[in-house]
């Protein structure tokens, strides 16, 4: 059974002044796929994301998605309105709402009503409901009534992929979604996204320095180093490979 | 016809000065404090009828002619004191708070200083002539120019050369800059911040009395002086480029310049004008001719 | 929570009835503080869509209160019109235009440089009001005749319609446009708005253009504004460049900080404290900016929230010791 191609990255570049954050990649993803991608710092992974993402514009090179050329898009709105979602290696969450406000402004904006005036929020049930529905997926249903602001950093992560998640994405970016959550809460946190894209199939692309989370949850890891692409495999293909395991050793 | 162009040109050197010294007291707080003023104008008031004051005061010990000249480094003096009081009491209070709060408490405060001043020094008019018709005028290529206005043009640049220079060229200057560039870690390095931002607020709100300290021997000191100039110079410095010196120089003589054209030939509508063209560059270049970037959104 | 409920729709009536007896046990000067108290606690709502529910401080609101009003004045005497339902569609009309342009070339900017862009032109509309003569007679101004409202041809003197009828008239399109305004603020996009407040880029991420948002947002701000300048045009009967000054403009957002913007209420409050000080002082003191300025410096150094936000807190203080 032959496979969809969800992104197809070709000959990606985007240059920092001389510095080369993407240079020349390659890449080809399959629908439903969990790819993560590797490499030290600066290696131009979330670089890589961000072009995907249309946060920047690349310099050379095109990014296909099912097919439709989207490099000449240049609002990330309307990569999101495609269904490239991401998530944000620094939270990127409404402190200052709640988490139900949260949820509620990204439904708002996959059934286009964000530009409804005279419909109070309180008569749309079915809203309310999919919002309560979300948050339990994401275990963060006793935060719904308070500010985000609030609660612990594990679960202000899992709401920023909450958001990705209810915008009922095709393409999910994210970008280190376990950084700054202490390890025993990294395995479930990772559990609850894994079961929540596999129920849906969404493809998901992840930028992860945890080793143990990128050998355990990945169909495919992709090694990056000085914007290039080193090598790609499946976990195992990668492990055995004595070479790619030095670099990832650095 | 060329002595027209030539005094049009002369005056609007003159107008120029006059802008260079207030937007040179607007970039030194945007760039450093990375605050608004919106109390300008009521500091450029303040300055001039301070002078009226102490001018007059001067006048009265008989001293000769060229003396009443540091009548305007008194003034300066003075009101770099109003400046260290206002910084310290009011302005350091707000410090931490987005750019915006500033705004409106600069503007509280301009409303307060303007009235202030209407209740110490009255609603009637107020003048100085005689140091400015003393100066007589200049004649060359037919035309006249009052020596005074010469002098403005020259004071003006002047200063403008001197805080340069200071800035960009001592060693005090650096640290100001640095303070200026990225004040955590001027504060890790031990520099003073606090210090230099009463500092340099003084300076800026010596500038702007200044500004209006020597200009009013031309002009009557009356409620709501200023209050033109303070906004033009505001739409200078948003059109330069917030905290750019460079931008200031640039359009302070753009807009020097076309004001004494638009006097000449079009003076109904030269005000409009002045702000249709900071509009327009605003619209091109949003963060105005030498702005920095900033991320949309 | 239904007692709380209770007692705001409890408080809304009292509010709403002594409003209503106002030009029944008022003399004329305090009605005219009431109305124009009314007017300026529509441009607040209005101008708190922007600075409370969007973080955006514009300081051009005085611009948009007189091109409605001299719309509204330069239409009725040029075209001899006198319906004032119909004056106030072709004054919102020329409203509209003039917001969408401004706020298509001022929203590109953010924080600081929009606050200058909105000032810059507001500047420039003063300057054309001052400067052309043959249309807005500049600083002599513009007397306001009596328009026709909602048809009714009624033969009264002059201030019997404005104590009396043009009252009731502003009262009623009062309640109007903050109940409309009420449901804006409450509704999906009154929430993507706050959103924007908090995180403009992440709304963009959920796939929505913040400057539509904003600029929707701006020019129900405008016609808010605008509203308020056509209502005092007819009420004052007289209008003149004072009120595009940047003056007016620091008042309107004097009068919503007062009140407070965090609250929907904040800044009908403020309207109406601002309305009263600044109608009787001048009565009392030439030195009335003094005050004006000298409280805006207080409520930015110590009273953040407004008077509401004073409000609030005494009354949570208040319930906690009762608890």
């Amino acid at each position: 059974m032959r496979l969809k191609v969800c992104l197809e990255i070709v000959d990606l570049s985007k240059y920092f002044g001389s510095i080369k954050a993407v240079d020349h990649v390659n890449l080809r993803v399959y629908e439903g796929e969990l790819i993560s991608i590797i490499g030290p710092n600066g290696a131009g992974k979330t670089t890589l994301i961000n072009l995907i993402s249309r946060w920047l514009i690349q310099d050379s090179g095109s990014i296909f998605f099912y097919g439709m050329d989207i490099s000449k898009i240049t609002k990330p709105h309307k990569a999101t309105k495609l269904g490239i979602v991401r998530s944000f290696q620094l939270l990127n969450i409404f402190e200052n709402l709640t988490v139900f406000d949260n949820i509620c402004l990204a439904l708002l904006s996959k059934y286009n009503k964000s530009f409804k005036m005279f419909s109070p929020l309180s008569r749309d049930k079915k809203l309310i409901e999919e919002v309560h529905r979300i948050a339990e997926t994401f275990g963060l249903d006793q935060y719904l009534d308070k500010p985000a602001k609030g609660m612990p950093h594990g679960s202000k992560k899992l709401l920023d992929i909450a958001m990705a998640y209810a915008l009922n994405p095709r393409l999910m970016l994210l970008d280190e979604p376990t950084s700054g959550v202490t390890t025993a809460e990294k395995l479930p946190l990772m559990d609850i996204i894994k079961r929540a894209v596999s129920e849906r199939g969404i493809t998901t692309i992840m930028v992860e320095h945890d080793m143990d989370i990128v050998f355990s949850y990945s169909n495919r890891i992709v090694i990056m180093h000085s914007g290039k692409i080193l090598a790609e495999g499946k976990p195992k293909e990668i492990l055995e490979s004595a070479e790619i395991t030095k670099v990832i050793g650095e | 016809m060329l002595s027209t162009t030539l005094s049009i040109i002369l005056t609007g050197l003159f107008f120029s000065s006059m802008f260079l010294l207030i937007s040179n007291s607007l970039t030194l707080i945007v760039y450093v404090l990375k605050i608004l003023n919106l109390a300008q104008g009521a500091l450029f008031a303040l300055g001039a009828y301070i002078t009226i004051t102490v001018i007059g005061w001067m006048s009265t010990l008989n001293l000769p002619l060229e003396l009443w000249y540091l009548g305007f480094i008194i003034t300066a003096f003075i009101m770099m004191l109003i400046g260290i009081c206002l910084e310290k009491g009011l302005i350091s209070r707000a410090y931490g708070e987005t750019m915006e709060i500033f705004v409106l408490l600069t503007n509280g405060i301009g409303l307060a200083l303007y009235d202030a001043i209407k209740g110490i020094w009255g609603v009637f008019p107020l003048m100085i002539p005689y140091l400015y018709h003393s100066a007589g005028n200049l004649s060359f290529y037919e035309i006249s120019f009052p020596t005074y206005n010469l002098f403005v043009i020259i004071i003006g640049y002047v200063l403008s050369l001197a805080l340069w220079l200071w800035l960009f060229r001592t060693h005090s200057g650096r640290v100001i800059r640095a303070s200026a560039i990225d004040s955590e870690m001027s504060r890790a390095l031990g520099i003073n911040v606090r210090r230099i931002y009463t500092l340099i607020f003084a300076l800026a709100v010596a500038l702007c009395g200044l500004a209006g300290a020597i200009i009013i021997p031309i002009r009557s000191a009356v409620p709501g002086f200023g209050a033109e100039e303070a906004i033009i110079s505001l739409a200078i410095i948003a059109a330069g480029g917030l905290g750019s010196f460079k931008g200031a120089f640039i359009v302070s003589h753009v807009m020097g310049i076309s004001r004494a054209f638009g006097i000449s030939f079009y003076p109904e509508i030269e005000l409009a004008i002045i702000f249709l063209i900071v509009a327009i560059i605003l619209a091109i270049k949003p963060t105005g001719l030498f702005g920095k970037e900033e991320r949309r959104l | 929570m239904k007692k709380k409920s209770l007692l705001y729709i409890g408080i809304i009536g009292i509010m709403a009835l002594l409003a209503f007896l106002v030009p029944f046990f008022l003399s004329s000067f305090w009605i005219f503080i009431i109305g124009y108290a009314l007017i300026t606690s529509l441009i607040g709502i209005g101008f708190n869509l922007l600075l409370g529910y969007n973080g955006l401080l514009s300081l051009g609101h005085a611009a948009f209160f007189s091109i409605g009003a001299y719309s509204f004045t330069i239409l009725m005497k040029m075209l001899n019109i006198k319906s004032f339902e119909l004056l106030l569609l072709f004054a919102l009309a020329i409203t509209i235009l003039f917001a969408t342009l401004i706020g298509f070339i001022s929203l590109r900017h953010i924080k600081i440089y929009f606050v200058l862009i909105t000032l810059a032109f507001n500047q420039t509309i003063f300057a054309l009001i001052y400067k052309l003569y043959w249309l807005t007679r500049g600083s002599d101004g513009l007397t306001v005749p009596t328009p026709i409202i909602l048809g009714m041809h009624l033969e009264v003197p002059k201030t019997y319609f404005i104590n009396f009828c043009f009252y009731y008239y502003i009262l009623v399109l009062f309640i109007a446009l903050t109940v409309i305004m009420w449901f804006i603020v409450n509704s999906p996009f009154g929430r993507v708005l706050k959103a924007i407040k908090d995180n403009a880029v992440r709304v963009e991420f959920l796939g929505m253009p913040v400057w539509k948002y904003r600029l929707i947002a701006f020019i129900i701000s405008c016609i808010y504004a605008s509203i308020g300048g056509i209502l005092f045009a007819v009420f004052n009967g007289f209008i003149s460049p004072d009120y595009a000054s940047l003056l007016f403009s620091s008042e309107i957002v004097f009068l919503t900080i007062l009140g407070g913007t965090d609250i929907f209420w904040g800044p009908i409050i403020g309207a109406f404290i601002y309305s009263i000080i600044r109608i009787y002082l001048v009565t009392i003191t030439i030195y009335w900016q003094f005050i004006l300025g000298a409280v805006l410096v207080v409520l930015i150094l110590s009273f953040r929230r407004g008077v509401s936000g004073a409000l609030t807190e005494l009354l949570s203080k208040f319930r906690k010791e009762v608890k």
